[in-house]
């Protein structure tokens, strides 16, 4: 039996609101329950996977940059990377290339690839559903 | 012109998980190291910061688990162990079912009428 | 189609506007469409007894299925004992699920 595909479509950035961590999740349970995912990262998501983030520590908390472990969106995207490989599915993460373009968002971890509204749409063909996930 | 501010953080969990804390409680706490002269109104959402027993462990993506969750209570009673004052708008805990005895000590509760006069007594005021 | 789930992420306190969720979930029903509701973020602020009846209650006796997120609800200090009756927790796992059927996903 093929594996069914789910499509989600983000356009927040990371740490500006809750949909970035709970887009993720998404994915995470959507792997988790066998499907193929795809990733069109639409205007401020583009910076979701921006291989150049770094953590740091937090003074307040009184934690230095180790301990703090401050999450970096890129080491959780390759984490998923890595659950899909290890299950076999597929984990396809387009960033809008213009999007990046007018950002200067720079470039992305390795698994992610620059593209068009034309990917968004052979994504949507190819899925059983996408899900929008607006920013406001 | 004056310096005492009023931080007013209506949105609330806005990031938290990623940041691993509230952005602006963690400036007021900045804010308060560096010497400024600044209290907290919590509305809106962000008045459920003063619920005890907030629990946002347990975070995973694949095998990567965080391992430091937000604690927004536990800064919220840093602030006023530090001598923070934080406010929290009555009406905006009834609202949302929160009951008194669910919240934290040390924070003071304010009704919406109350509002000007506290706003009043403040140089400046910024909303979040 | 399949039906709709209608994704409530926000503080339904928080302005008008931050109801029209539960206004079309409303709509949806009457039209007799199948709709589900799941409850995430500060959307889970609805599903605390002793607020949020007056968004749910409705939805509820028309036959609306609304879901809780477990982890969101935890984050905010929720506990099961202090959900709106009627209200089901429900991993985000089955979010996916109801996705899964072809119901229309739609974000507030």
């Amino acid at each position: 039996m093929s594996t069914k595909t789910l499509t989600f479509v983000l356009n927040d950035p990371p740490y500006d609101s809750a949909r970035s961590t709970t887009a993720l999740r998404l994915v995470d349970a959507a792997l988790k329950r066998g499907f193929d995912v795809n990733v069109f990262a639409y205007e401020g998501a583009v910076g979701l996977a921006t291989s150049a983030q770094t953590p740091h520590a937090n003074v307040i908390h009184g934690r230095d940059a180790q301990s703090e472990d401050h999450p970096n969106p890129k080491d959780w995207i390759s984490a998923l990377q890595l659950e899909a490989r290890r299950n076999s599915l597929r984990f396809d993460w387009v960033n809008c290339g213009l999007c990046s373009d007018e950002r200067g968002t720079g470039e992305a971890i390795a698994g992610v690839r620059r593209g068009v509204p034309a990917d968004l749409w052979a994504f949507v063909r190819s899925s059983v559903n996408t899900l929008v996930i607006p920013t406001r | 012109m004056g310096k005492r501010i009023l931080q007013i953080l209506t949105t609330g969990y806005r990031g938290t998980l990623e940041e691993q804390d509230d952005q602006v409680l963690w400036l007021v706490h900045m804010l308060h190291n560096n010497g400024a002269d600044t209290d907290v109104l919590l509305r809106g959402a962000a008045a459920n910061y003063v619920v005890r027993g907030q629990d946002a462990g347990g975070l995973c993506f694949g095998d990567k688990r965080q391992t430091q969750p937000p604690d927004i209570a536990g800064e919220v009673r840093a602030l006023t162990r530090k001598g923070v004052r934080v406010y929290v708008v009555l009406d905006d805990l009834k609202l949302r079912g929160i009951r008194r005895n669910e919240t934290l000590e040390d924070v003071a509760f304010v009704a919406l009428a109350e509002l000007p006069a506290l706003l009043r007594s403040y140089d400046q005021v910024w909303q979040w | 189609m399949a039906g709709y789930v209608l994704i409530a992420a926000r503080d339904p306190w928080d302005g008008p506007e931050q109801e029209s969720v539960f206004e079309l979930a409303a709509t949806l029903a009457r039209a007799r469409d199948s709709v589900s509701i799941y409850l995430t973020e500060n959307g889970v602020l609805a599903a605390r007894a002793g607020g949020g009846e007056r968004f749910l209650d409705p939805l509820l006796s028309a036959g609306v299925s609304v879901f809780a997120d477990p982890f969101a609800l935890a984050e905010r200090g929720i506990s099961d004992q202090r959900i709106v009756s009627g209200v089901v927790t429900a991993p985000i796992e089955h979010l996916v699920d109801l996705l899964a059927e072809g119901r229309s996903g739609l974000w507030f």
